[in-house]
């Protein structure tokens, strides 16, 4: 995939805050302190953080030179900002389209009330199982997310339902999909767990085998088919560990790695990084161009390296896949010449439970409880 | 800051300028420095939400954003049949996880 110029991007990430009030087991965002001692992370805001009107400053500055047309608001949790729906409103006005991530514990009325009508969130729930989604989160959340998600409609707003996808939750997909549905969402990412430094030690309990992915994708393939619903998976799979082609209803995404499709993200402070796994700093957006960021040496070895492992791949799919994601190898690995840790793990033979060193503190796994399925 | 209003308006193209129409009143669209030609052209004769401040135009608020953690999608993003989705809350609800 051929690295694009700054004038065809079409999309960036901003994040507005690195607080966060969940814990979540499979965080990647770099900034995170040890997940299994902390259960919420009421981190302090950090000195610089952009203001709404700096955050409306660097996104024209980014238009002068390259034509986005959307913008994904993420975090941390960026609903604990105050002025989030101002914010959002701000680019909305700025004839861009906006998605805010979220965890969905936050969605109340009074903030709900001042997003401009027809907003669209991206909320994340991990399973039916209220064990399953409050472990994976780090905190009892679920019913609220739930009854948040069910009173969206009410204020014109729209969301799709974000699933990463972890052996905790693995078999729960079908369900997860049809409750999605039936609190009103309008597409399915199904996000295979993408691995940071942190989550490495836990990564044998958090990485489905090939074959529980098999099976997962499997359900949403059929969901998909059954309810019309689109399912994409978001965060690739390399071809290596499942073909794409099998699961004939679901979108499959690839890294854009720096072409047209990028996502660069824009940091708290203003600092510009590959995408919004990646820990790496390309540039200050605050002192430097959205372009000559962009088009330096360093955003260029950033996308470039393929591999040792995958020069050698034969399969169809080789030049999309490109031996994974980049950030993930340089995140576990410290570099960016690795193989995506993905690859590793799911391959490796599979573990018949997760092991004790994911428990939690003051916390046990959750029970496998069946959920109701396949009822229409 | 001025305050924003939202309203629904319907993108037409006469000659080279592009227009909203919102109720009797039309608005020129400030097209190439905020908003790009080619989303627009795309707009022509559709219904689009729009902000308006101090009786001005401001900007046009996407209906369909592509979804960009991590790739963007925008054919996902439609609603499922309202009988499906009554079916599944219905089952949802008997299970307790859903209020009814």
């Amino acid at each position: 995939m051929s690295q694009a110029t700054h004038s065809e991007f079409k999309q960036v990430v901003i994040e507005v805050t690195e607080a966060c009030n969940h814990a979540c087991l499979h965080c990647y965002n770099y900034w995170r302190p040890n997940r299994l001692s902390e259960s919420v992370v009421p981190r302090m805001r950090p000195r610089g953080i952009l203001t709404r009107m700096e955050i409306l400053r660097l996104l024209r500055k980014v238009r002068r030179s390259a034509p986005i047309s959307s913008v994904a608001i993420s975090g941390g949790e960026p609903f604990l900002r105050p002025d989030l729906p101002e914010i959002v409103t701000d680019i909305a006005s700025e004839g861009l389209a906006v998605v805010t991530i979220t965890n969905g514990t936050l969605l109340t009325d009074s903030r709900l009330k001042r997003f401009p009508p027809g907003s669209y969130f991206e909320v994340t729930l991990f399973s039916t199982n209220r064990e399953t989604h409050n472990y994976l989160a780090g905190r009892d959340c679920f019913k609220t997310v739930v009854a948040n998600l069910d009173r969206l409609h009410s204020f014109g707003c729209h969301f799709v339902l974000a699933v990463v996808i972890t052996r905790l939750n693995v078999r729960d997909v079908m369900q997860t999909i049809e409750l999605g549905i039936a609190l009103g969402a309008r597409g399915v990412l199904l996000n295979r767990v993408n691995l940071g430094k942190e989550a490495l030690p836990i990564a044998r309990d958090l990485v489905p085998c090939a074959d529980e992915l098999r099976g997962a994708l499997q359900e949403a393939d059929r969901a998909a088919e059954k309810y019309g619903i689109g399912v994409a998976v978001s965060v690739p799979v390399p071809p290596c560990v499942l073909d794409p082609r099998d699961f004939p209803h679901l979108h499959f995404g690839w890294c854009p790695r720096g072409g047209k499709d990028a996502y660069y993200t824009i940091g708290c402070t203003g600092l510009l990084r590959p995408c919004n796994h990646s820990s790496l700093v390309l540039g200050d957006l605050r002192k430097q161009g959205f372009a000559d960021i962009v088009k330096s040496a360093k955003t260029k070895a950033f996308w470039s390296p393929v591999p040792p492992e995958c020069i050698a791949c034969t399969h169809p799919l080789k030049e999309s896949c490109a031996g994974g994601c980049r950030a993930a190898a340089r995140e576990c690995h410290g570099d960016v010449n690795k193989i995506d840790p993905f690859v590793a793990f799911t391959l490796a033979p599979a573990l018949t439970e997760p092991s004790l060193s994911l428990v939690r503190l003051g916390s046990r796994l959750p029970s496998a409880k069946a959920s109701p399925s396949g009822a229409i | 800051m001025a305050k924003t209003q939202t309203a629904v308006g319907k993108v037409s193209r006469v000659g080279g300028k592009y227009l909203v129409t919102v109720g009797r009143k039309k608005y020129t669209l400030p097209v190439g420095t905020l908003i790009s030609k080619e989303l627009i052209a795309g707009a022509v004769g559709q219904e689009v939400d729009v902000a308006i401040a101090n009786n001005t135009l401001v900007g046009i608020i996407g209906r369909r954003p592509p979804i960009t953690c991590y790739i963007p999608v925008p054919e996902l993003l439609e609603a499922v049949e309202e009988e499906v989705q009554t079916a599944l809350r219905k089952v949802y609800t008997q299970a307790g996880i859903l209020e009814g």
